[in-house]
């Protein structure tokens, strides 16, 4: 066990004991391999079931406006994309921040599961160890090690805040990482496809999703008590899997997390299908980015960039082509 | 007939022969994603896998969309196109399918069939199939097929199987069926006794593999007191409703019928999947959600498969195949919650 998960069950154990919480929004292991799961914790005795490690992928923000009681707090383990998730959901005012304790942690990253998975084909991955930089796989007559470091998810490859911009405690130590200076490359790549070729890119990508909707549901984000793909007076568009109706869900879904969108990848690991969308939310923050010179879920002071209007905003649409 | 043996490389040769008479459907890879589909090139199939595909092969009788009827305005009268009565012209083979996904068919087409009205779209594509699955050497780690009835090899409802002997196949049928493909295959020897041996050695060896054993013979009454049980609440507290658990079930068969239009003549009345996982699933007209709550939808779930399908069907509604076990993104285990649906004390007033 490392130091970090053994301090998070101790004070897990000491804030259910104390009553500063009543419930622990944290990780815990699934059955499968390298998989671990949210788990919700309110007993002082059960404190021993959080975990943490390179497999707690999942964004927890998404369970708290469920789960905020009405007196007292609830407590949540949050990496650096749970804490600006949080930060951002307080920017929308959706819960009081009186009522959460956040369990701060400084993240190294999580490992991209299902790539490993991939190489290694139908061989059946049966344990997952971490050693420092190193993921040793187990399956049925085979081991195999990966080096940490390349099998990191990409938004974690490019992460500068492994720490929450807020947080109450903060679990482990606080230094930082490496300095990571992003300058977009990967959508700076894709930006140079021709409109065909990305718009063959995006149905290539897209033709495994079953519209299950795991990304919407797993996104801290997509929080609209009735989405629009689920509306039926007036029904936008067909509840079928087709091509077009794929594209329309996931792009008007990106058009709504433009400048909310924290970057935490969870919409991308949640998928059953295994599809790629990062290179859409990445072109939503390199917008943000660009033009409101902005990261999502930074400052608590902050307005969302497309909730507000500066003079200084670029308005090209306004002016008209030559 | 004698089952027939041939070497690996010959199995292009035994699909071309085979799609003289037949449609052939297999497993293909798109992405990391596999599904099954008619095959147009034969070496597109992709068998080496282990385990269920991602994308089950329900989706070849029963399609995540299916067309009812199109329609067409014809000035003041109305034009439909029924396709319930539709035949293919060729019978298809689908071949490669897990014996757990064989399985699941019949499953199906108890509630297909049931009571007055029968389901025209998924009983001819039934009739007009040929089953031939694929046994299974190696197991997964989720497997379960043999605490619900099945078998690594499992013959239900294939009419052939297909089994890998490492460096042949042995081809063998179990049905009139089965036997009308196998006739076409004269070229190709009969399997020897010591195939036929090892085939029974390796099947022991597959059914051993599997590590996972419940009883579930009373489950349906146990399950029956327990439907305010606190377990439910725990099941489904990490559960984002994405419904792949049931949507990627080779039983599971709810679906939504639907209007599409295409422009201001033309439409279709289509029926698409549906999940009983979604809240959206029961939601009534007026507004009121029977089943508005997480916990009620993951009790739905696992009522249906194993107490609904055994009161109504006297078989369970699951096939083992641990695809749910698999793609849930939080891994939710139905192994996991049926140990603790039989754990449960159930209440005695």
């Amino acid at each position: 066990m490392n130091k970090l998960e053994n301090d998070l069950k101790e004070l897990g154990k000491k804030i259910l004991l104390d009553k500063t919480v009543g419930k622990i929004i944290g990780y815990s292991y699934g059955t499968l391999a390298g998989k671990c799961v949210p788990v919700f914790i309110d007993k002082p005795e059960e404190a021993g079931k959080l975990t943490w490690n390179s497999f707690c992928d999942t964004n927890l923000a998404r369970y708290i406006k469920k789960e905020i009681p009405k007196e007292g707090k609830i407590a949540i383990i949050a990496k650096g994309c749970t804490g600006r998730a949080i930060t951002q959901l307080l920017i929308e005012k959706q819960f009081p921040r009186e009522k959460l304790y956040i369990l701060g942690i400084n993240c190294a990253g999580t490992i991209d599961r299902r790539r490993i998975a991939n190489e290694l084909g139908s061989t059946e991955i049966l344990e997952i160890i971490e050693k420092e930089d190193k993921i040793l796989v187990k399956g049925t007559g085979f081991e195999k090690e990966f080096p940490r470091a390349e099998y990191l998810n990409y938004l974690c490859k490019v992460c500068k805040y492994p720490i929450p911009p807020i947080y109450d405690v903060l679990v482990g130590t606080k230094e930082p990482k490496g300095h990571i200076h992003d300058k977009y490359e990967d959508t700076l790549e894709f930006e140079k496809k021709t409109p065909d070729e990305k718009w063959a890119y995006f149905n290539e990508t897209l033709k495994n999703c079953t519209r299950c909707y795991a990304c919407r549901e797993a996104c801290p984000l997509c929080y609209c008590l009735e989405c629009f793909c689920d509306q039926t007076q007036p029904s936008w568009f067909c509840k079928s899997a087709e091509h077009s109706e794929i594209a329309v869900f996931h792009l008007v879904r990106a058009m709504h997390l433009a400048g909310r969108c924290v970057a935490c990848g969870d919409c991308n690991v949640v998928c059953p299908m295994g599809i790629d969308l990062i290179p859409i939310t990445r072109k939503l923050e390199k917008i943000v980015k660009d033009r409101f010179d902005a990261e999502v879920g930074i400052d608590p002071s902050k307005p969302p960039s497309l909730s507000t209007f500066c003079i200084e905003d670029q308005e090209e649409f306004f002016e008209e082509e030559e | 007939m004698n089952p027939k043996s041939f070497e690996k490389r010959e199995l292009q040769n035994v699909l071309q022969i085979l799609a003289e008479n037949y449609d052939i459907v297999g497993p293909v890879k798109e992405g990391n994603v596999l599904k099954y589909k008619k095959l147009d090139k034969f070496e597109d199939i992709y068998l080496d896998f282990v385990g269920p595909s991602a994308i089950p092969p329900k989706s070849i009788l029963f399609p995540q969309r299916e067309v009812l009827f199109t329609y067409e305005l014809e000035n003041k009268d109305v034009k439909l196109h029924d396709l319930s009565q539709q035949k293919p012209a060729k019978i298809q083979v689908i071949f490669g399918i897990r014996p757990c996904d064989a399985k699941s068919f019949a499953l199906l087409k108890l509630f297909f069939e049931w009571g007055k009205y029968k389901d025209a779209y998924y009983l001819e594509k039934f009739n007009n199939s040929i089953f031939v699955s694929l046994a299974c050497n190696n197991t997964k780690s989720t497997c379960f097929c043999t605490s619900v009835g099945g078998d690594p090899f499992g013959k239900e409802n294939s009419d052939l199987q297909l089994v890998d002997l490492g460096k042949k196949y042995v081809l063998r049928s179990f049905t009139q069926k089965g036997e009308a493909v196998l006739s076409t295959l004269k070229k190709y020897a009969d399997a020897p006794k010591e195939d036929l041996q090892k085939i029974e050695q390796i099947n022991n060896d597959a059914r051993k593999s599997i590590k996972t054993h419940l009883e579930l013979g009373k489950i349906h009454e146990q399950l029956a007191n327990m439907w305010d049980d606190k377990i439910w609440a725990k099941f489904s507290a990490a559960c984002l409703g994405c419904g792949s658990c049931s949507f990627l079930c080779p039983t599971c068969h709810c679906f939504d019928v639907i209007d599409d239009r295409t422009d201001e003549r033309h439409g279709a009345r289509i029926r698409v999947w549906d999940t009983c996982q979604f809240p959206i699933f029961t939601k009534q007209g007026s507004g009121f959600n029977p089943r508005d709550a997480k916990l009620a939808r993951a009790r739905q779930r696992i009522f249906h498969k194993f107490n609904y399908y055994p009161t109504n069907y006297g078989v369970l509604g699951c096939v083992g195949c641990g695809r749910c076990i698999c793609l849930c993104p939080m891994n939710s285990d139905i192994r996991d919650e049926l140990a603790k649906v039989k754990e449960v004390k159930t209440a005695t007033t």
